[in-house]
C-alpha cells in the first residue's frame, strides 16, 4: 500500500500530466497533413511518423535517465528539503500551465504559449520535413521545447523511479516513457486508418480548456500530495 | 491589381490561392481530383468577391476563402481557417 501511495500513484499522475501537453501532437498533426498534401505514399507517412515518435521517445528517455543519473549523484534526493523544493516547483508549474499553456483570449485554434515567431518557424520547418532524420529531430525538438512544462513531472518521475528496486527500474522507465508518447502513437495509428486531420484538430480545439485545466490542476495536486506524503510524512 | 496585406505585402495570385486550397484539401484526405475541383470553384467565387478591391488583408482573404470552401467541404474549410493556429 505504501508503495502504491508513495510511488506508483504519483508516478502515474506525472505521466498523465505529461500526456496532456500538446506540442508533440500538434507537430505530428501538421507533419501528417504536410506529407499527405505532397501526394506522398502512406508508407512515407508511416516512416516519418515512426521517426518523429522515436525522436520524442528518445528525447524523453534521455531526459529521464540524465535526471536519474544526476539524482544518483545528489545526496539529498530523498531529503525533505529537496522534496519541498520539487513540490513548490510543481505547484508553480501547474499554475503556469493553467494561465499560459494555451494562448489566453484565442477562442479558435490551439495556439500554444510559444512565441509567434518560434511557432511560425516550427510550422514552416515541419511542413518542409521530408526525411526521416528531420522527423526524428522534430520529435526531439517537441520534447525539448516543452521542457518548461514537462520538467516538473519529469524530475518527479525520475526522483520516484530511483527508489524502485534496481532490476525493475528499466521496465518502469520504459513504461513511463511509453505512456508519455501514447497520444502520438494513437494519432499515428488513426492516420494509418485514414482518419481526417480535421477530426483530431476539432477534438483538440473542443477539449483544449479541459486538457489545460486538468494538466495544471493535476500538477498542483501532485505537488501538494507529495509535499504532504514525503515532507510531512502523513 | 489587388494587394494582399499580411506580414508582407504581396500581389493577389489566383494560382497561389488555388494551390493552397488544393494542398489543404489533400492534407485532409480529400481525393486529389475533388480537391482540385473545390479549389477551382472556390477561386472563381473569391475572384468575384475581390472584384475591384485594390487592397485586402491576408486574414480577410483566409476567412472568406474558408467561408466559401465550407459550402463544398466544411472539414477542409475548418482546417484551412485554422492551419496556422495548430501551435
Amino acid at each position: 500500500m505504501t508503495e502504491i501511495l508513495g510511488l506508483w500513484l504519483p508516478l502515474a499522475v506525472a505521466a498523465l500530466v505529461q500526456v496532456s501537453f500538446a506540442l508533440g501532437v500538434s507537430m505530428l498533426t501538421l507533419l501528417s497533413g504536410s506529407v499527405l498534401s505532397n501526394k506522398e505514399s502512406a508508407h512515407r507517412l508511416r516512416e516519418l511518423s515512426f521517426a518523429y515518435i522515436f525522436g520524442s521517445f528518445a528525447a524523453t528517455l534521455t531526459g529521464i535517465i540524465t535526471i536519474m543519473y544526476c539524482l544518483f549523484q545528489f545526496p539529498y534526493a530523498n531529503h525533505d528539503r529537496w522534496w519541498s523544493v520539487l513540490c513548490g516547483i510543481t505547484v508553480g508549474a501547474g499554475a503556469v500551465v493553467i494561465m499560459f499553456y494555451y494562448r489566453p483570449g484565442k477562442k479558435t485554434g490551439t495556439q500554444l504559449w510559444l512565441p509567434r515567431r518560434a511557432a511560425e518557424f516550427l510550422c514552416e520547418r515541419t511542413k518542409k520535413t521530408t526525411e526521416c532524420f528531420e522527423a526524428f529531430i522534430l520529435g526531439v525538438a517537441s520534447v525539448v521545447l516543452e521542457l518548461l512544462f514537462i520538467a516538473a513531472p519529469l524530475i518527479i518521475a525520475a526522483n520516484l523511479i530511483i527508489n524502485v528496486e534496481f532490476e525493475w527500474q528499466p521496465l518502469t522507465i520504459f513504461s513511463y516513457v511509453f505512456v508519455t508518447i501514447l497520444p502520438l502513437v494513437i494519432l499515428a495509428i488513426c492516420n494509418r486508418r485514414g482518419k481526417k486531420i480535421s477530426t483530431f484538430q476539432r477534438w483538440r480545439e473542443k477539449n483544449k480548456k479541459f486538457l489545460q485545466i486538468s494538466a495544471g490542476t493535476l500538477l498542483i495536486i501532485l505537488g501538494l500530495y507529495l509535499f504532504v506524503y514525503k515532507v510531512w510524512g502523513v | 491589381m489587388t494587394r494582399v496585406m499580411g506580414k508582407t505585402e504581396t500581389e493577389y495570385s489566383s494560382e497561389r490561392l488555388h494551390q493552397s486550397i488544393a494542398r489543404v484539401a489533400a492534407s485532409n484526405r480529400t481525393p486529389l481530383g475533388t480537391a482540385e475541383h473545390f479549389a477551382r470553384e472556390v477561386v472563381k467565387k473569391i475572384e468575384n468577391w475581390i472584384g475591384n478591391k485594390s487592397e485586402i488583408t491576408a486574414a480577410e482573404l483566409r476567412l472568406q476563402t474558408a467561408a466559401v470552401l465550407a459550402d463544398y467541404d466544411p472539414e477542409t474549410a475548418y482546417l484551412y481557417e485554422n492551419e496556422d493556429k495548430l501551435f
